[in-house]
């Protein structure tokens, strides 16, 4: 058998356990193998590990909490697997440094620092508790004089504000007067007039009277 | 009785938020895929944390499953992809099992019920997979005990269909050597 001859028959065998060969096929790989004692071998050890296959008894699977497992993950810490060893590393560190971390409100954490006696913890809390009570009083006597600026400011706001509203009342007082002052004087002018006119007319009567009864006399005597 | 809900069916549901019909797609192939995890593996508590991770992975991607090709088609491609990324993080390597035993005690330890016979064939089989390397492994149990085509193997594990042939015939050439194989499975046929 050729070289050749084997390896085409080797690339059917795969597909006769697959049932994917032609009768044609079949028949060309089941002449080969009458003649190819290690074709033949070869047919058998697929078609033995196929048999295998058969042979597994399938295990149940062991209890789980599929419910669990599925709907309970947290999917959100995905990514943050490592994030319990990172934090147990950086405890670690700072132990082992004897970090100290504090605030100046006085906050302190101290990681395996040295040993503070309760006298001295005591000492220290009496001091916290003092500079609190001054901080306290020096807020409240910041707070109290801020109240009074700000009293006196909307005092003076306030008087300010009188000042120029009264000022505004007393200007439309002055205004009203000056009008009606105006036209007082008018109605005086006016009157005066009409009086003066009335006594020009009177003079006049009394002139033409005069003139009358002169005239009247004149006759009168020449009669 | 009502008629068992097709893949799709059931597939359609939990996509919508059922809980009982993910329950359901669980429950249709963890059997499946964890003896396949048993034969990748060769360690119960190994197949159940791939059977697990699998299982989380189809929960995260599903609604990414097209409907192109079968289900299990899709879901064996991401159990391929679990499981090596899971030896792959173990370290895991062909052989790693020094002893053979091993595979025996884990079993007998967790499944006292079986039969003694049945045991014995499980482990038989577990050995000469042990032997194998990993991408031999995934092709002989996707062609063997899960009868998938090597159009769908080459489609679940990235290669081509010749590659996946060619990674067959080199396990044949591996597992020739085994006694247990000969002995037992291939004698039958001689």
């Amino acid at each position: 058998m050729s070289k050749h001859e084997c390896e085409q028959a080797r690339s059917l065998m795969i597909d006769v356990i697959e049932d994917g060969l032609s009768i044609l096929e079949k028949q060309r790989l089941d002449q080969h193998i009458d003649h190819c004692q290690d074709c033949r071998h070869h047919l058998t050890e697929l078609w033995g590990l196929k048999a295998m296959s058969t042979q597994w008894k399938d295990i149940p699977v062991p209890k789980w909490n599929r419910r669990q497992n599925l709907f309970e993950a947290p999917s959100f810490l995905l990514g943050f697997q490592y994030l319990s060893s990172f934090a147990s590393i950086l405890v670690l560190v700072l132990v082992l440094t004897s970090a100290e971390i504090s605030t100046k409100e006085g906050f302190s954490i101290n990681f395996g620092g040295n040993y503070i006696s309760r006298s001295e913890l005591s000492q220290r809390l009496k001091s916290i508790e003092s500079d609190q009570r001054d901080y306290l009083q020096t807020s409240v006597q910041k707070l109290t004089d801020q109240q009074v600026t700000t009293s006196q400011l909307l005092m003076k706001s306030m008087l300010t504000t009188s000042r120029v509203e009264r000022r505004e009342d007393l200007q439309q007082v002055f205004a009203l007067v000056d009008e009606a002052q105006g036209q007082q004087l008018q109605l005086t002018n006016d009157s005066l007039r009409v009086l003066i006119s009335h006594q020009l007319e009177d003079r006049r009567n009394i002139n033409q009277l005069n003139q009358a009864l002169y005239e009247g006399n004149l006759k009168g005597r020449e009669l | 009785m009502f008629a068992p809900k097709t893949d799709e069916q059931l597939i359609a549901k939990a996509l919508a938020g059922s809980e009982k019909a993910w329950i359901a797609i669980v429950k249709r192939y963890e059997k499946r895929l964890y003896n396949y995890a048993l034969r990748m593996s060769g360690s119960p508590d190994d197949a159940l944390d791939i059977l697990q991770n699998v299982f989380l992975s189809v929960y995260r991607n599903l609604d990414s499953y097209r409907g192109e090709g079968a289900f299990v088609t899709w879901l064996f491609r991401i159990a391929s992809f679990r499981a090596t990324d899971f030896f792959r993080k173990k370290n895991f390597k062909v052989g790693s099992i020094e002893d053979e035993d091993e595979i025996l005690d884990e079993m007998n330890l967790h499944q006292p019920e079986q039969a003694l016979d049945s045991i014995q064939d499980n482990n038989g089989i577990a050995k000469i997979m042990a032997k194998l390397s990993t991408e031999q492994r995934h092709v002989v149990e996707l062609k063997f005990f899960q009868n998938f085509t090597f159009d769908e193997i080459s489609r679940q594990l990235g290669i081509s269909p010749n590659t996946a042939k060619t990674r067959l015939y080199a396990a044949l050439k591996h597992m020739r050597a085994q006694p247990e194989l000969e002995k037992k499975y291939v004698g039958d046929f001689l």
